[in-house]
């Protein structure tokens, strides 16, 4: 079954092997130029704050902002695309191409043959995707000494936890589908509609955020390795205000954008005692966080799994 | 007394439609035995049924005595089974085909494969996408006998082959029932392939099986009758009319007999398995037939 695994996937493991190679290989070359920029502007000294420490670091991000975002995106793809080229086809083109009938008439039972599909082809593609975690880990450290909360979904354990999710899901869509391409379909929306939801709207509140008050001037959150997740204005007895509310009380920013408006604003700010509220995720929450995805990812992994196999085992013909 | 393939009530059914209905049939191993029938008549769903690619919604089938289903690990490496169509992996080349046979199959018979593949010509490093039909039937087959199967199961393993593939398909087919004793169940809906093959048939139409029997006691107890059309009604009351073809006076009729035929007024001939598997396909009744035979067991009810 191994062979015949390799056999029928050798194709795929050579565009996923050259996909990788590509990417190693620009990690590497960014890798290394921003750790050298990193060392050599002073940067790095900067655990103790200086003065030139601001600028050093703006100077940073605007260097390296693009090339990590574009980075980003393609990481943060790459578990998607195994899931709809390695897990949607597995079962969904032997039922297409009938190929079944022949291949679960062997001597070998169909549990065994989905059983070392799944082990291989999910523990292999499991195996690079830690790989490059652990280079994506090293890459962004310069970087997540600046702001290390923005390269939390292409580092750490959450980037398998991913491609296991895609994986799965493609090989349950498959199944159900019995249907290559609409499979790769179901694949793509629900992988970016769980992903997306889980990103946005879960994550920043799978601990209730801290809370920071500062001046107005000079907001939080306190240190700038947090996870800022929202910022606000409160008032003088630490209620928070809407934006609807803070026009009321201070209206001289109203259809007018200059700096002299600007600062009588910020006057009226004092004023009123505002102080600015910031709602923020610590960065020692930051494997936390990353266990907590994991793990949600790794249960509906195992909750597409478990009734994909039933299927194949029991039901599907 | 084991059976090849024992079929108790079995049935199979998509939502409302039955696909194959009471079926109830034996095969006693060391046959060779055809399935015809009509197309959707049933016959990929009872070969399915019998190699555990289905589960039966009713009834049960048995395989060399063992439940399909229930016991895939133990029966899939007894059985050679050719799917219709004789599905292969396109991209595969045909040694990689026998690599996957090996590597699947516990008592591959590599040399027996290279052997006969030789003997074919087919040239062992083209994809099998790229094989004629007849090829790729051939392929296919190699493949269920290198398995060293007890019995094969072929989904209508020659349709869509030239005469020439169609008869070399045979040739091979025959060679390996001669040599090992193969018990042989295969569907097919041209009936002359059958005479040349066949010495066991079973009819299957309209989801139900109408014959299951050896063919020469087929042959033995049917016959055809020509005679005068006034009589016909009591040759009927004595043997069972599968088909007739009446003019003004005279009566040809297809019977099944049920003792001699005594009235000196008809001309009995023989009746040519032609004769008798179209009588049946065209019965949409369930006058069925089955012969008892003397190894065989009554199932028990």
């Amino acid at each position: 079954m191994i062979w015949v695994t390799w056999r029928q996937h050798r194709l795929e493991a050579l565009i996923a092997a050259i996909i990788l190679a590509t990417l190693i290989l620009i990690l590497l070359i960014t890798g290394v130029d921003m750790l050298s920029t990193y060392q050599s502007t002073g940067l790095a000294s900067c655990v103790t704050p200086q003065p030139t420490c601001g600028e050093l670091e703006g100077n940073f991000i605007n260097q390296f902002s693009g090339s990590v975002s574009l980075l980003s995106i393609a990481l943060s793809c790459l578990p998607l695309l195994a899931g709809m080229f390695i897990g949607a086809p597995l079962v969904a083109r032997e039922l297409e191409q009938r190929t079944y009938r022949l291949v679960w008439t062997q001597s070998i039972t169909r549990v065994r043959w989905f059983g070392t599909k799944l082990i291989l082809l999910i523990g292999i593609s499991l195996l690079a995707f830690i790989a490059l975690a652990i280079l994506t880990s090293w890459w962004s450290s310069p970087w997540n000494a600046v702001i290390p909360w923005s390269t939390y979904d292409i580092r750490g354990i959450v980037l398998p936890a991913y491609a296991l999710f895609a994986l799965a899901l493609g090989v349950a869509a498959g199944v159900l589908v019995r249907k290559s391409v609409p499979a790769i379909g179901i694949t793509i929306v629900v992988f970016l509609l769980l992903r997306l939801a889980i990103a946005f709207l879960l994550r920043p509140y799978f601990l209730p955020p801290l809370s920071y008050t500062g001046s107005v001037d000079n907001p939080g959150p306190p240190s700038p390795t947090d996870w800022t997740i929202h910022v606000g204005t409160s008032d003088r007895y630490g209620h928070e205000l809407s934006d609807s509310q803070i026009g009321q009380i201070c209206p001289q920013l109203k259809g007018n954008g200059s700096a002299s408006a600007f600062l009588a604003f910020r006057n009226c700010e004092h004023a009123q005692g505002f102080h600015s509220l910031s709602f923020y995720q610590p960065i020692d929450r930051f494997w936390l966080f990353q266990s907590l995805e994991a793990a949600i990812f790794l249960l509906l992994a195992i909750a597409l799994l478990a009734p994909a196999i039933w299927l194949v085992s029991k039901k599907i013909t | 007394m084991i059976q090849a393939l024992e079929a108790t009530d079995l049935g199979k059914r998509y939502g409302k439609e039955w696909a194959l209905r009471d079926c109830t049939l034996k095969l006693p191993i060391g046959r060779v035995a055809g399935l015809v029938g009509p197309n959707g008549a049933g016959k990929t769903t009872l070969l399915h049924l019998a190699m555990g690619l289905l589960e039966p919604s009713t009834g049960s089938v048995q395989v060399l005595g063992i439940s399909p289903r229930q016991n895939s690990s133990s029966i899939l490496p007894r059985i050679g089974f050719v799917a219709q169509d004789r599905p292969l992996y396109r991209t595969f080349s045909v040694k990689d085909m026998l690599t996957l046979g090996q590597k699947l199959n516990p008592h591959w018979d590599m040399a027996l494969a290279q052997e006969r593949l030789a003997n074919l010509s087919i040239p062992l490093n083209r994809t099998t996408g790229k094989l004629s039909g007849g090829q790729q039937a051939q392929v296919a087959l190699v493949m269920a006998l290198a398995k060293r199967p007890e019995m094969l199961i072929l989904d209508e393993p020659i349709a869509n082959l030239d005469p020439l593939a169609r008869y070399e398909f045979q040739q091979t087919l025959m060679d390996a029932v001669a040599q090992d004793g193969l018990t042989v169940l295969f569907s097919s809906h041209l009936i002359a392939d059958l005479d040349r093959i066949c010495d066991y048939l079973i009819i299957l139409s309209a989801s139900r099986v109408q014959v299951a029997s050896d063919i020469d006691s087929l042959l033995r107890t049917h016959k055809r009758l020509i005679g005068p059309r006034e009589r016909q009604a009591s040759i009927a009351r004595t043997h069972t009319v599968l088909r007739e073809q009446s003019s003004e006076r005279q009566s040809n009729l297809l019977i099944r007999v049920n003792g001699p035929v005594l009235d000196p007024a008809w001309e009995v001939q023989e009746a040519s398995l032609e004769d008798i598997v179209l009588a049946y396909l065209a019965l949409q009744t369930g006058v069925t037939f089955s012969v008892q035979h003397k190894d065989t067991q009554e199932v028990p009810l």
